[in-house]
């Protein structure tokens, strides 16, 4: 087990070199430099201006250049400086928006898994039931229509008709005159759609995975003899079948571990969301290089921990795996 | 049996939430009333400011909130006059070369420091510095000099006479005070500005919203508006729907939105809608190194073919007017005598056939065996450009011209296509400049990589008239070379000039003293005001040192 993991922690590092590597000449290769993106067309900016800029930021040089003087500086876990104007260390912009977007994304699996797991459940148990059937549809419905359309038909009806919840952002102008439990509320009111849009996707997704995952388990013969046994179903369902069904989503929990730091453009843009996709987005935009990718190897070494963690686990929990 | 417990809990939650929130007041904002000190005005912005330093950024955003905080020596006023701003008068000598500021004496900075010339020598030297990374360099390296007088004397004498020199004083001054001897890009001043402006900064949550406080101290008198909170609001639709809910009192609209999405008695009741003439045009430019747009006749013929009526009633729902020019009509230098083209297609026809075209088997054009087709390129995601593409197509296929249609991601379309003069003809926006100084996109030196007559346009009188203008600081004379300037643009067609868009803004109805003019709508900011009675956001301000 202890060289099972050390081989696998070991292959992390030539692997996030390669990941490094990739990202840093794909990104470079699309057109458009930073700084520039709102210069193109503007009459009152010369060429010695543009040459300036070019150098002040280091773009002169060769890019293998460029690649190993950051690659120097991350072994040293400093992400650099942002290229946008503001000038600041990439590392306090990330800082500034992950709080937001792990609350959000924390929040939406909770949700996730509360309300998927028990709708999978029920729909294995009572496959093909009519509850079953409305169920899938309507979780289908839900993960096939897309976000933006159900965020905005949301904040109309919520927003503009009711007036009932804010829009966007995530705190009211007032915020710093409000108590504590006051502004408690007031972010919680603020996050409530967001969290539902996020999480709707989510839910259709690990139901999906839940029922299947259980139907499977229902079939096999263990199960069958512990029926011929006479112990009730809820025992049977409880004790043998679920426990082993749940397997499965132990690896899906490992896998959304970067997940929770990777906001998401569409919904963060819409509700306003000060959040990592944002912040990422708005990084690609402004070919901001540094920003791009700090964002890139944060999220490419959760990724891989999240792998290994998943892996370790799932030795730990399934014994099968560990007699291998 | 738990899960009903959670959602009932969620339900509870939910109405316990519904519970606090404060309605609208209603209140009629028909009266006028009287100017009274106080209130917000919340404005929304698609993008963050990257920094406060006007002269390191290039972002809508970030010039906007800096345009509230800092002065120039001089500005324009609403008619796009040149008018004093922190400098009392000027003088220009005989020769041209030499321009001198006298400066306001009662200006202090937001810190309770005097502002002095000092400051300005300072501005100047920064943005002239090599090391700063400025885009906005260019006017100030025509300076041969610069120098203080005394405190409140300012002098800058310029290689060989430069009127755009003028207007280009109009940049933010800088306090030196506080910047002198620093690494600019490494000032605390990026992230909290200290300026002579109106309004001083309070404070900056990320992502979230900037709020700026009335300057009671500003020479210009103290704004009536106690706050200016813009919001962060990356995404249209919301911004809208934040409009609607008023919780944004000032948004721009696009045509739809201005006609349709806001005509309910509603709307109406807690908004103003205003409209004026956007300093931006649309244009067909055609690549004259194209063996078919060489000839003037084919470039007269295809302005001839295209409806511009039909487009902006088509895409822009009215919202607009026809461009002739590169100026727009309310502008001291534009002519309105030109040369038009009025949409004919016969006209056209003849034309292309004078030019020796004639019409193949399957009804397009030819000439030497060569049809005449190409491409237009559009940049992604500008629904407005890419619709006029669409009606320019059609138009053109009644003619005989087949026209393809490209659209790029702006950054590939700019460098792959545009900078490498790798296209036939393309849809592009330029913003007209308050100074009609046009020579770097129309002089004949300006076709270098990256450099602004990508068209490869070469006209020795325009040069000269280009030239001519810059170097004189007489209106009238200026005026008579952009007259002449204009005409040759007409005769040409490097473009077809397209259409001068409307800018619709509407404004909280509680905020008064909005009159649009040439120069836009928020050049008179710090005169708007809410009647007491009006007033939104009484929250008590402590005004901090």
């Amino acid at each position: 087990m202890l060289r099972f993991i050390l081989k696998r922690v070991l292959l992390l590092f030539p692997m996030l070199i390669g990941i490094t590597l990739v990202s840093f000449f794909v990104i470079r290769l699309a057109p458009g430099e930073p700084g520039m993106m709102e210069l193109e067309m503007t009459p009152k900016i010369s060429k010695e201006a543009r040459e300036r800029i070019r150098a002040y930021y280091g773009l002169d040089k060769p890019i293998h250049v460029q690649y190993w003087l950051w690659l120097k500086r991350i072994v040293k876990l400093d992400f650099g400086i942002s290229f946008s104007p503001d000038r600041r260390p990439v590392i306090e912009k990330i800082k500034e928006r992950l709080p937001i977007t792990v609350l959000i994304n924390v929040t939406s699996m909770v949700i996730i898994f509360l309300v998927g797991i028990p709708i999978g459940v029920y729909c294995a148990r009572y496959k093909d039931s009519f509850l079953d059937r409305s169920l899938t549809a309507f979780v289908f419905a839900g993960y096939a229509a897309p976000t933006f359309w159900i965020a905005l038909l949301l904040m109309i009806v919520f927003g503009v008709y009711l007036e009932l919840l804010p829009i966007s952002g995530i705190r009211s102008l007032n915020f710093e005159e409000l108590t504590p439990l006051e502004k408690v509320l007031d972010v919680a009111k603020h996050l409530l759609l967001p969290v539902f849009v996020s999480a709707l996707g989510g839910i259709a997704g690990i139901s999906r995975f839940m029922k299947n995952s259980l139907l499977e388990v229902l079939s096999q013969d263990y199960i069958r003899t512990a029926y011929a046994k006479g112990l009730p179903e809820k025992l049977v369902l409880r004790k043998h079948a679920l426990r082993n069904a749940l397997l499965p989503v132990i690896t899906i929990l490992g896998l959304s571990i970067p997940g929770l730091i990777g906001g998401s453009v569409i919904f963060e843009s819409i509700f306003s969301i000060p959040g990592m996709g944002q912040l990422f987005y708005m990084s690609v935009m402004a070919r901001d290089y540094p920003t791009i990718m700090g964002i890139l190897v944060i999220g490419a070494f959760l990724t891989l921990v999240g792998n290994l963690l998943a892996d370790i686990a799932y030795a730990i929990f399934d014994p099968r795996i560990r007699a291998e | 049996m738990k899960n009903l417990k959670t959602v009932v809990a969620f339900l509870l939650l939910f109405f316990f939430l519904f519970g606090c929130s404060p309605g609208k007041r209603k209140v009629s904002y028909e009266d006028e009333g009287k100017p009274a000190y106080g209130d917000a005005l919340i404005t929304a912005s698609l993008g963050e400011p990257t920094n406060l330093i006007p002269i390191l950024t290039t972002d809508a955003p970030s010039h906007d909130v800096a345009a509230r905080i800092y002065n120039g020596l001089v500005k324009y006023d609403k008619d796009l006059r040149i008018v004093g701003d922190l400098a009392e008068s000027w003088s220009v000598s005989r020769d041209n070369l030499i321009i001198t500021f006298r400066l306001k004496k009662n200006v202090k900075w937001h810190d309770g420091k005097p502002f002095t010339a000092k400051d300005v020598l300072y501005t100047y030297k920064v943005i002239t510095d090599p090391k700063t990374p400025t885009a906005y360099s260019s006017d100030f390296l025509e300076v041969k000099k610069a120098e203080v007088i005394d405190d409140y004397t300012f002098r800058v004498t310029y290689h060989r006479p430069f009127a755009p020199g003028l207007i280009s004083w109009a940049i933010s001054i800088l306090p030196s005070h506080l910047l002198d001897g620093q690494d600019i890009t490494r000032s605390p001043l990026l992230r909290n500005p200290i300026g002579t402006g109106p309004y001083k900064f309070k404070e900056w949550v990320a992502g979230q919203r900037i709020v700026l406080l009335a300057n009671e101290d500003y020479f210009g008198g103290r704004p009536y508006i106690e706050r200016h909170i813009i919001r962060f609001i990356p995404d249209s639709a919301s911004m809208f729907l934040e409009l609607k809910n008023s919780r944004i009192d000032m948004m721009g609209l696009s045509p739809l939105q201005y006609l349709r999405q806001t005509d309910y008695p509603a709307f109406k009741r807690e908004f103003n809608k205003y409209q004026y003439l956007s300093f931006s045009y649309v244009y067909l430019g055609y690549n004259l190194k194209h063996p078919f747009f060489k000839e003037k006749a084919v470039r007269q013929a295809l302005t001839h073919a295209i409806d511009k009526r039909e487009i902006i009633e088509g895409v822009l729902l009215g919202q607009g007017i026809e461009a002739h020019g590169p100026y727009k009509p309310d502008m001291w230098a534009y002519n309105p005598q030109v040369k038009r083209y009025e949409y004919d297609k016969e006209k056209a026809k003849k034309l292309l056939e004078s030019c020796g075209f004639v019409r193949g088997k399957d009804g397009i054009l030819e000439k030497d065996g060569k049809r005449f087709e190409f491409t237009i390129l559009v940049n992604q995601g500008n629904d407005v450009r890419i619709r006029c593409a669409e009606l320019i197509q059609k138009r053109l296929a009644e003619i005989g011209v087949k026209v393809k249609i490209r659209v790029l991601e702006w950054a590939s379309l700019i460098n792959e296509f545009i900078d490498k003069r790798n296209f036939e003809a393309v849809i592009l926006g330029w913003t007209i400049p308050h100074d009609p100084d046009l020579f770097d996109i129309w002089h004949s030196s300006k076709q270098g990589k990256k450099e602004l007559n990508f068209i490869s346009f070469e006209n020795k009188e325009v040069d000269e008239l280009l030239v001519r203008a810059r170097h004189t600081f007489n209106i009238e004379e200026r005026k008579r070379y952009y007259f002449r300037f204009q005409e040759i643009l007409a005769e040409e067609q490097p473009y077809t000039f397209l259409f001068i868009p409307y800018a619709n803004v509407a404004i909280h109805k509680r905020i008064k003293g909005v009159s649009p003019a040439p120069l836009g709508i928020t050049y008179n900011m710090e005169k708007w005001y809410v009647p007491y009675e009006q007033m939104r956001y009484k929250s008590h301000v402590t005004v901090y040192p």
